[in-house]
């Protein structure tokens, strides 16, 4: 680059300035008439303007413009610094966020399992405690059923020597012997 | 026959009245003042507001800052932020001066060999001293490059002496010519038409009408060449300074 604008800046400006300044030689230029004591004396004023231009210049604006442009490149990079911070704490607050939820999550799956578990077990201990009693209320009316059994089996041959007794007595006519009775229906009951 | 003098634009008066003759104050310092008046006006506007967003004339005060401030720091280094203001100072003032110069009846002031020479001679000097400042008798080594074989030395040491010597010539004359050589290829093409005109009549009306349009294209040439002299001039400060600097 520097290179290039070494070489090429004057390279150009020769060739500009060469070819005006060959079409007015010879011909007296106002410029070249330093006789006129304007043409020397207009420097002293250039002097005097260019100073007052420059302390304006690098004493009041040029810091000025200075100190805003750079006033922007901070303020742009400070932005941009809080732009960065606020999008990673905005991501940190998205996983906390997620964590919470993920761990909300197996806290209630957790508490569902050991609900349905309860529920499973209090029903079982329920339908156990209802088989229990229910069994011995069958034993109870089973052993009645027995009992009454056993009373009406008891009861059958008394009930057997009078229908025989009141059937002899219809059929022939006799008190039968209560002995030959018993034996009959003994016999007939084996 | 219409009377025709190109040159009479570059005539020096006494500008201000009366109170310019007393303290020679000319027509071309006329113009410095109103040169100088405009760049303060433009740069001081530009930060009345000092916005974050720059509105137009702060951008252009910006736009103006940052275009000399990077040319300054890429031709010179870091080192060069010294010189920014004085760099500053030179570029808006030539290129306020050119672009005022355009206007008619304005009195282009870099068009006067002794204001271009002037200034060229101060960057000459500056960049003098600022090689002695920051080398002291080692600057003369400028003038023989390391790296070169010793028989070249004889040859190459006048060479190198004679360069840096013409540099305020070419610098000032440079401006000089550019400016002077528009202006005056201005008023002969106006000249030109006039004479048409007068001599030839209605033919001479449409005649005319080229060294016009010739005039139109070469007032688009003035304002390209007032912004690349004035670009010009601070770039071979620039350059100059550079040198000085870091010999080479």
């Amino acid at each position: 680059m520097l290179f290039a604008r070494r070489f090429w800046v004057p390279a150009a400006a020769t060739m500009i300035t060469g070819f005006p300044a060959a079409a007015f030689a010879g011909e007296q230029l106002p410029q070249m008439d330093f006789a006129n004591p304007y043409t020397s004396g207009q420097v002293v004023w250039m002097v005097v303007i260019m100073v007052a231009l420059y302390y304006s210049l690098s004493r009041r604006a040029l810091p000025a413009i200075g100190g805003i442009i750079e006033n922007r490149r901070s303020r742009i990079a400070a932005d941009l610094n809080a732009a960065q911070e606020a999008k990673v704490t905005a991501e940190r607050t998205a996983a906390e966020l997620n964590r919470a939820i993920m761990t909300a999550r197996q806290a209630s799956q957790a508490l569902i399992a050991e609900a349905i578990a309860n529920a499973k077990r209090e029903a079982q201990q329920e339908a156990e405690h209802l088989n229990a009693r229910l069994a011995t209320e069958l034993a109870c009316a089973e052993a009645a059923i027995e009992a009454a059994r056993q009373n009406a089996l008891a009861a059958l041959p008394l009930i057997a020597e009078d229908v025989a007794d009141s059937l002899v007595q219809r059929l022939v006519g006799v008190e039968p012997d209560k002995r030959a009775l018993a034996k009959a229906l003994k016999s007939a009951q084996s | 026959m219409v009377e025709m003098d190109p040159l009479s634009q570059f005539h020096l008066q006494s500008g201000l009245g009366t109170l310019g003759r007393i303290i020679d104050f000319t027509n071309s310092n006329q113009m410095m003042v109103i040169a100088a008046l405009i760049v303060t006006t433009v740069m001081g506007i530009g930060l009345r507001r000092a916005a974050i967003v720059p509105g137009r004339m702060q951008g252009l005060a910006e736009l103006s800052y940052e275009f000399v401030h990077n040319m300054v720091i890429d031709t010179i280094g870091e080192e060069g932020k010294r010189f920014f203001p004085f760099v500053f100072t030179l570029f808006s003032f030539i290129l306020v001066g050119n672009l005022l110069g355009l206007f008619p009846y304005f009195f282009a002031f870099t068009s006067h060999i002794a204001i271009t020479g002037a200034l060229a001679f101060f960057v000459f000097l500056l960049s003098l001293i600022v090689g002695f400042w920051h080398h002291g008798f080692r600057f003369f080594k400028f003038f023989a490059p390391s790296g070169v074989p010793a028989w070249l030395l004889p040859l190459l040491i006048p060479i190198e002496i004679v360069s840096f010597l013409s540099r305020p010539v070419s610098l000032s004359v440079r401006l000089f010519a550019n400016i002077t050589a528009g202006h005056v290829m201005w008023e002969v093409f106006a000249g030109f038409m006039l004479m048409l005109v007068s001599s030839l009549g209605a033919l001479g009306v449409v005649a005319a009408l080229i060294p016009l349009g010739l005039n139109i294209a070469l007032t688009a040439l003035e304002f390209l060449v007032a912004f690349l002299q004035a670009y010009v001039f601070a770039i071979l400060t620039c350059l100059y300074l550079h040198d000085s600097i870091h010999l080479h």
